[in-house]
């Protein structure tokens, strides 16, 4: 029988815990229901038909509750109970976070996965970004920067395109006079040492020549002096704070140092115009000292000439001069100054010089700005992992929180503030592994800078770097939560508090799918670091064609220019010096080109770049150079003094199979092929080696080259400190190693290996972390049937292997999707240097393997727990 | 209508001449009968304090059937007008009545009403002014 009463009551019920409604609009809603009913009666339906009508007039509670919803804050300010509410809104969010925190204190080992791996990919990625920005700031400083340019050239000889920044210095005079868009054409040295004396204390420091628009052009700021003037007259000289700090005392800006004079390589004195601040650590120009450009050009008369180079030049264009309209004006200005120079001038943005300079074949192919941009992948690949994490383990630990969900919502809590209650929760999260990754970034920040090579600060950090790093954790803890809240928000109250909810095999899937993408990344990061690493490993064992260790070197200067020979025999009859030489370049990476060498039989045409190494007695043999043919220099022979020992791509160039004692001619001077060097590389492992003549030339050597008796490297060294001393007491003992010079090349290589190592091994550690969550979450969830199982006989062997099958699989299709991604990626790596290692199947098995190893360990401890267990006691369990 | 000819049609009659119009009262739009909620609320009201389902029934009546607003529309728009202060709310049980929320007009709300009226009268007569005295209900 229908009961009005009985009807009306489980309909205001229903409504009841609504928290828009309040008790004056229930009562005045079942009034109207009960007016509506009799209304109804009165025209002869039935109680119950009447009510039936009633309740769909009222249409459904989520529209009414929508409608109601819209006037609700009114209401509320209109009975002065906004207080109220607010504290009830904050008395939930109470409830939230006590909730929050009831689960993570329950699911330590979860909540622990959860923050670590967070902390660890976020911490990661701060200093990826942090290493960006950095890379990034590179030469951004200068006030004018737009306008700057350094001027640049390709050119085209021996079929092949070479692009240089080296210019013949009148191409400056020619850009500032006959171009109006051009404002200034500032000619720069290239940077060496110079020798600093003040009151007879002497330092080495770098720095370059350069003309007087150099402070107007760039901004390095001067403490000291005037800034148009300063390199003006041809005796001044601009230097450092550190510099004046290490002249003149700590005290050096009590008064002005302006004025005082300075001798330079022990000959001239030059007079202090202007003093600097340090230049900063994100440019390209490092120099402590400044000469008057003046200074260079009276030494070297041959500058003028446009046929050789040996300046930089950086041109400041006029305010909205357009490059790409001057570029196609200046292209041919060296070739219509100098016949055959096959060169195209061209202009390439200041700013652009540290991160996008690569040139290949005359067409720009980035540059550093690849790393950036491979590591900021990376930095986004080990937060996606670690979000990963953060998804699986919730979703696969929903049922844990599906009756708390059923009771909320069972007593109003709506699909929305369900899906805010668990966004709140991830970004809780997230806020915390904020804390703990801005912590680690404290607290290795040294050890990065150390690995890197930088000087970061957190001091100097702009604040919008903080935010977007604020920002990023947010971000992330929203992208985690974002599916699982979701999930878990969606879950039918009914079905979860009569426990009849079975998890969605839809979340297993994409868990699953989730779990095979972090392993892809994982695998892909492992691959590139094996690549890498096999690649500096060959750079550094490669047989260069010469023995580059124990050799040292240093500048031939003061009394060695003239009395070598009294030096070289003086350290000859020193412990643990094998041999001395002199020679004007570092044999592994020779700066010194020119197209003029010609011989009997030379096609008129043939324009192949020649390298020139300028060499004294014992250079074969103080670097143990391979002698393929002829014979190495030797003072038996007078005629020595014009030979050339050629390498074999030279022999080749000349289109001779035997050329020894071929004539050979090239700055004005004829000689002959003595002898022909195997080929050694002559430059770095990016470029092919060339065609290299070494020629006898005493007085151009100007460095000494020591090999030190194996294992003796000490001996040798404060042997040439001793010898060095005598000879020339007024000058700083400078002294490199050629290995260590030559590993200095690969910097950036070796320091990218080992970041990409470090970044490699994180992701692969988040990735189990996640997938130890999984594994002992799948072990508890299957506790009965493996109980079961063992109690019919299954092995404990076999168990783990029952468990551990389905995360091979996984891995295994990761391995599949990643091998080829990585294959490509890495032969384009690879594929920048000249001479590289052949990547082989082994390098990706091994990489396959070290996953599904790494996966296996940690799958196992859990699948071994669960298969050890006393089936009495998990049979038993729940 | 403009859009036929805007040179010559200028009215119902230019149209269609001759034709007396007869508006039988077609399905309202949903635009115009949320509309028309407001002035019918605060018109019924004028007349005196009443009750959701009395005005939910008078308009009923009034529009012969063509509009009949739903609780959800029509109660929490009385919520709204009484946080706005056009309307009051009492509670009031009478010996032959059971007890019910009353609303009835603010000062405030009068003036809301005469504000209504004119800019009903205005569109009102604008669209008079078109279709002419020969149109009426049929």
């Amino acid at each position: 029988m229908f009961n009005l009463e009985k009807a009306l009551a489980t309909w205001r019920r229903s409504l009841e815990h609504r928290r828009v409604f309040q008790q004056d609009d229930l009562d005045e809603l079942e009034q109207h229901v009960r007016d509506q009913v009799q209304g109804l009666m009165a025209k002869g339906r039935s109680e119950a038909a009447a009510f039936g009508k009633a309740m769909q007039e009222m249409g459904t509670h989520g529209m009414a509750e929508a409608e109601y919803q819209k006037v609700y804050w009114g209401k509320v300010r209109r009975q002065h109970q906004t207080r109220d509410e607010i504290l009830w809104r904050l008395s939930m969010l109470k409830n939230y976070i006590k909730i929050a925190l009831r689960n993570s204190r329950r699911q330590k080992g979860y909540t622990f996965i959860n923050i670590v791996g967070l902390s660890v990919g976020l911490a990661c990625s701060f200093f990826i970004l942090l290493w960006a920005t950095h890379e990034s700031s590179y030469d951004r400083f200068h006030t004018q920067g737009d306008q700057l340019y350094q001027v640049m050239r390709h050119v085209e000889l021996g079929g092949q395109t070479y692009t240089w920044s080296s210019m013949p210095m009148p191409l400056a005079d020619v850009l500032e006079k006959d171009f109006p868009e051009v404002a200034d054409a500032e000619r720069i040295s290239w940077p060496q040492q110079y020798i600093v004396t003040y009151e007879g204390e002497s330092f080495r420091e770098p720095g370059h020549y350069a003309d007087s628009a150099f402070f107007q052009l760039f901004t390095f700021p001067l403490l000291q002096g005037n800034p148009a003037t300063v390199l003006a007259d041809p005796t001044s000289v601009a230097i450092s704070a550190g510099l004046a700090e290490r002249l003149f005392g700590t005290d050096w800006q009590a008064g002005s140092v302006l004025g005082r004079a300075l001798t330079i390589n022990h000959g001239k004195d030059f007079t202090i115009a202007g003093v600097f601040e340090d230049v900063p650590d994100a440019s390209s120009l490092q120099f402590e000292i400044l000469l008057p450009v003046q200074e260079f050009v009276d030494q070297n008369e041959w500058l003028y000439h446009w046929g050789n180079s040996s300046l930089r030049i950086v041109a400041r264009l006029k305010e909205g001069a357009s490059s790409a309209a001057l570029n196609e004006k200046i292209a041919k200005m060296i070739d219509e100054n100098h016949e055959g120079a096959n060169a195209t001038v061209f202009l390439h943005p200041y700013k652009d010089l540290y991160l996008r300079s690569n040139f290949k074949e005359g067409r720009l192919e980035g540059g550093r700005i690849e790393y950036v941009r491979i590591f900021l992948v990376v930095a986004v690949f080990l937060l996606l992992i670690a979000c990963i994490n953060f998804m699986n383990l919730a979703t696969a630990r929903s049922m844990q929180r599906a009756r708390e969900i059923g009771v909320r919502k069972v007593v109003g809590a709506s699909r929305k503030s369900l899906v805010g209650q668990f966004l709140g929760e991830s970004m809780l999260i997230a806020l915390l592994a904020f804390g703990l990754a801005a912590l680690l970034v404290i607290a290795l920040l040294p050890f990065f800078n150390d690995l890197t090579g930088k000087a970061i600060a957190l001091g100097d950090l702009d604040p919008v770097f903080l935010l977007v790093a604020l920002g990023l954790a947010l971000l992330t803890g929203l992208l985690a939560g974002s599916y699982p809240a979701l999930y878990l928000s969606s879950f039918d109250p009914i079905g979860v508090l009569r426990s009849t909810l079975r998890p969605r095999t839809g979340a297993a899937h994409l868990r699953k799918a989730l779990v095979v993408f972090q392993f892809t990344l994982s695998i892909l990061l492992i691959v590139g670091t094996l690549a890498v690493y096999e690649q500096v490993e060959y750079i550094r064992t490669k047989s260069l064609g010469l023995d580059r260790e124990n050799v040292i070197y240093m500048p031939r200067e003061g009394a060695l220019t003239d009395q070598y020979d009294a030096f070289k025999q003086e350290l000859l009859a020193r412990p643990g010096i094998a041999s001395v030489t002199a020679s004007n370049q570092n044999p592994l990476s020779v700066g010194n080109s020119t197209t003029d060498p010609t011989w009997e039989g030379k096609d008129p045409d043939d324009n192949t770049l020649f390298y020139i190494i300028n060499a004294n007695h014992d250079f074969v043999e103080t670097m143990n150079m391979e002698v393929v043919a002829g014979r190495a220099f030797s003072p038996a022979f007078a005629t020595d003094s014009v030979g050339y020992l050629i390498n074999e791509r030279t022999a080749e160039a000349m289109g001779m199979d035997d050329p020894i004692g071929a004539s050979l001619e090239f700055w004005g001077q004829k000689g002959h092929v003595v002898g022909v060097v195997k080929d050694f590389h002559m430059s770095s492992l990016y470029a092919a080696i060339e065609p290299t003549i070494v020629r006898m030339a005493p007085e151009r050597a100007s460095r000494v080259f020591v090999r030190a008796e194996a294992g003796r490297t000490e001996e040798a060294l404060a042997s040439l400190e001793a010898v060095q001393q005598q000879f020339n007491p007024a000058y700083p003992f400078r002294y490199e190693f050629l290995d260590a010079e030559y590993e200095e090349t690969y910097r950036s290589e070796v320091v990218m290996g080992t970041l990409a190592n470090i970044f490699a091994l994180i992701a692969m550690l988040i990735s189990c972390l996640g997938l130890l969550g999984l594994a002992s979450y799948t072990a508890e969830r299957r506790t009965k049937e493996i109980g079961i199982r063992k109690v019919l006989g299954a092995s404990a062997p076999h168990l783990v292997l029952l468990l551990s099958r389905d995360f091979t699989r996984l891995v295994l299709v990761a391995f599949l999707i990643a091998a080829p991604v990585a294959y490509y990626l890495v032969q384009n790596w690879l594929d920048q240097f000249a001479y590289r290692v052949e990547l082989g199947f082994g390098l990706f098995i091994g990489a396959g393997v070290a996953a599904l190893v790494v996966a296996w360990l940690t799958v196992s401890y859990q699948s071994a727990r669960a298969a050890l267990a006393n089936p009495v006691k998990t049979l038993r369990y729940e | 209508m403009r859009g036929c000819n805007p040179a010559r049609a200028t009215s119902y009659r230019d149209i269609a001449p001759g034709i007396r119009l007869v508006l039988t009262a077609p399905m309202l739009p949903q635009a115009l009968v949320a509309a028309s909620l407001r002035p019918f609320i605060l018109s019924i009201l004028a007349d005196g304090a009443s009750y959701g389902y009395e005005l939910i029934q008078r308009v009923h009546a009034l529009t012969e059937g063509q509009i009949r607003y739903t609780t959800s529309t029509l109660y929490p728009v009385l919520h709204d007008l009484e946080n706005r202060g056009l309307l009051e709310s009492f509670w009031q049980a009478t010996p032959n009545a059971p007890r019910r929320k009353y609303y009835r007009l603010t000062p405030k709300g009068q003036k809301a009403l005469a504000t209504a009226q004119q800019q009903w009268l205005h569109v009102h007569g604008a669209l008079m002014k078109l279709w002419g005295p020969e149109l009426s209900l049929g």
